[in-house]
């Protein structure tokens, strides 16, 4: 299968956070969930991914194409949304759209105006009136309506309320239909990776901590209740991460199998998620 | 380059309405007052205009692409452009061109209204004052772009503006280009002041040009 994207060994370094030797690959045709909590490095990976900085060592190639490098017309197949509206706020969506038609070559007004008949938005009102919620709409729309093959996606579910969340990941879904596309989206609403992603890659303080795909790791991780008692008997290594309760502990482990007489529950995304961060810090 | 010069337009709408009304009615007022003002002080001061109304509107243009980068840049829409089909070099040609286009557009208002002024009163606008508003037009564009380019390193068009106005106004009295006499502000300006003063404005423009697509290179980082 051949890759949208390649992150080999990806290293950025600041004053107070740096990427470590990060490493990602998005096949052809799949939807990656990028997980981590803030500051992690779910944004400054993105931003390397689409050729924003000069990375301090490491290799990113979009498209087969180094991520510095990138030719204009990769660059239009993909599509950016990002986690707050970068468009000016004293235009109005028309106004918008003949902006965007002067800046991609496959720009498409009918399909941009459609999703926003679709989406219910006005198109004589400036968009620093809009919503929230809105301001997404208007962006995602904008993103797909220059038939991108790659969509990245920098939290674009966040303020919107769960039928719009709902209406938005099915729209993604459609995007996947054509099985050339590929999805990345970074996120903190972890229950919409649930629904669309084919593979989860966490970050957590600048490292990848795993990138799996999405049913073998809720089946791969378990929840385990248990008695204080039962934790003395496991081993730490098969802990990955620890809740302390009043009359139980819930233990995130890999090893489920290893204790068949515990308790045990399948875990949400987000709860590996706040697992291993909680172990980690 | 279209879809960005159109955003560019929008934004300055009101800045170019304003500045046409604002040059409409001086000319208006200043051939009134040319005609039918038989008093000695408006008559002087109209004197001053010449020199004040394109300084006001070259003051103006300042502002607003500066106060314009500095909105761009602060709502992400640098970012999303260079994550689009605009590279960097093309990115900062249309600022470049930008303002070009205000710089020739404020010449050919000013110019207007010194045709008036000069059709009415002849001795008011001397020989080479077309010529030299060229290289004064030129010259201001050349600053514009600078402040643009210090707006993108600042992230503030306040800060761009005061540490410009510092330096032109550092180098106007060291190089001693405007004077003071009887008959007020006189612009000395020799041949080789001229060509020279287009030849350093070029090389501004060069300069800015590449910094500013260094900076933009970092900007989004």
């Amino acid at each position: 299968m051949e890759n949208i994207i390649e992150i080999k060994g990806l290293t950025k370094k600041y004053q107070n956070f740096a990427l470590d030797n990060v490493d990602l690959v998005v096949p052809m045709g799949t939807v990656m969930g990028f997980i981590g909590e803030n500051g992690a490095g779910k944004s400054t990976t993105i931003k390397a991914i689409l050729g924003l900085y000069k990375r301090d060592g490491g290799e990113v190639k979009v498209f087969g194409e180094d991520s510095e490098k990138l030719s204009n017309e990769t660059r239009e197949k993909i599509g950016v949304v990002f986690d707050t509206i970068p468009y000016p706020k004293n235009l109005t969506v028309t106004q918008l759209e003949k902006v965007f038609s002067g800046i991609y070559k496959t720009w498409e007004a009918e399909k941009f105006f459609g999703y926003m008949t679709k989406f219910g938005l006005p198109l004589k009102k400036k968009i620093s009136s809009f919503s929230r919620g809105m301001e997404m709409r208007l962006s995602i729309a904008a993103a797909l309506s220059h038939n991108p093959s790659l969509l990245v996606l920098d939290e674009p579910t966040g303020g919107l309320d769960p039928v719009m969340r709902n209406e938005i990941l099915d729209m993604f879904l459609e995007f996947m239909q054509d099985e050339n596309h590929s999805i990345l989206i970074s996120t903190h609403i972890t229950s919409d990776l649930e629904h669309i992603a084919d593979y989860v890659s966490f970050i957590h303080k600048g490292k990848i901590v795993f990138t799996e795909e999405r049913n073998e790791m809720l089946e791969k991780y378990r929840i385990l209740k248990c008695t204080d008692e039962d934790i003395e008997k496991m081993d730490n290594n098969d802990i990955i991460g620890m809740r302390k309760g009043r009359f139980c502990s819930e233990v995130l482990t890999d090893k489920a199998e290893k204790y068949p007489d515990i308790v045990s529950d399948k875990p949400t995304i987000e709860e590996i998620m706040v697992y291993y961060v909680k172990e980690q810090s | 380059m279209r879809g960005l010069l159109y955003n560019i337009l929008i934004q300055g709408k009101s800045y170019f309405i304003a500045t046409i009304i604002t040059f409409v009615a001086l000319t208006v007022t200043c051939g009134l007052l040319l005609n039918y003002c038989e008093n000695t002080l408006v008559l002087q001061l109209l004197s001053l205009t010449p020199i004040l109304a394109p300084m006001t509107i070259l003051c103006i243009s300042i502002e607003s692409v500066c106060k314009r980068t500095e909105k761009m840049l602060k709502c992400g829409y640098i970012k999303y452009t260079l994550t689009s089909g605009v590279s960097r070099n093309m990115y900062a040609l249309t600022e470049l061109v930008t303002i070009l286009l205000i710089v020739a557009f404020s010449y050919g208002l000013s110019s207007g209204f010194f045709g008036v002024m000069k059709a009415i009163e002849p001795m008011m606008i001397g020989e080479n004052y077309f010529r030299n508003c060229f290289l004064f037009f030129f010259l201001f564009g050349a600053i514009t772009q600078t402040a643009n380019v210090l707006t993108l390193y600042l992230k503030n068009e306040e800060k761009a503006g005061v540490l410009v106005g510092f330096i032109c106004g550092f180098l106007v009295m060291v190089c001693g280009f405007v004077t003071e006499d009887e008959g007020g502000l006189r612009l000395e300006m020799t041949d080789e002041i001229f060509w020279g003063g287009l030849i350093v404005s070029a090389l501004i423009y060069a300069v800015c040009h590449v910094v500013m697509v260094l900076k933009l290179q970092r900007t989004s980082s």
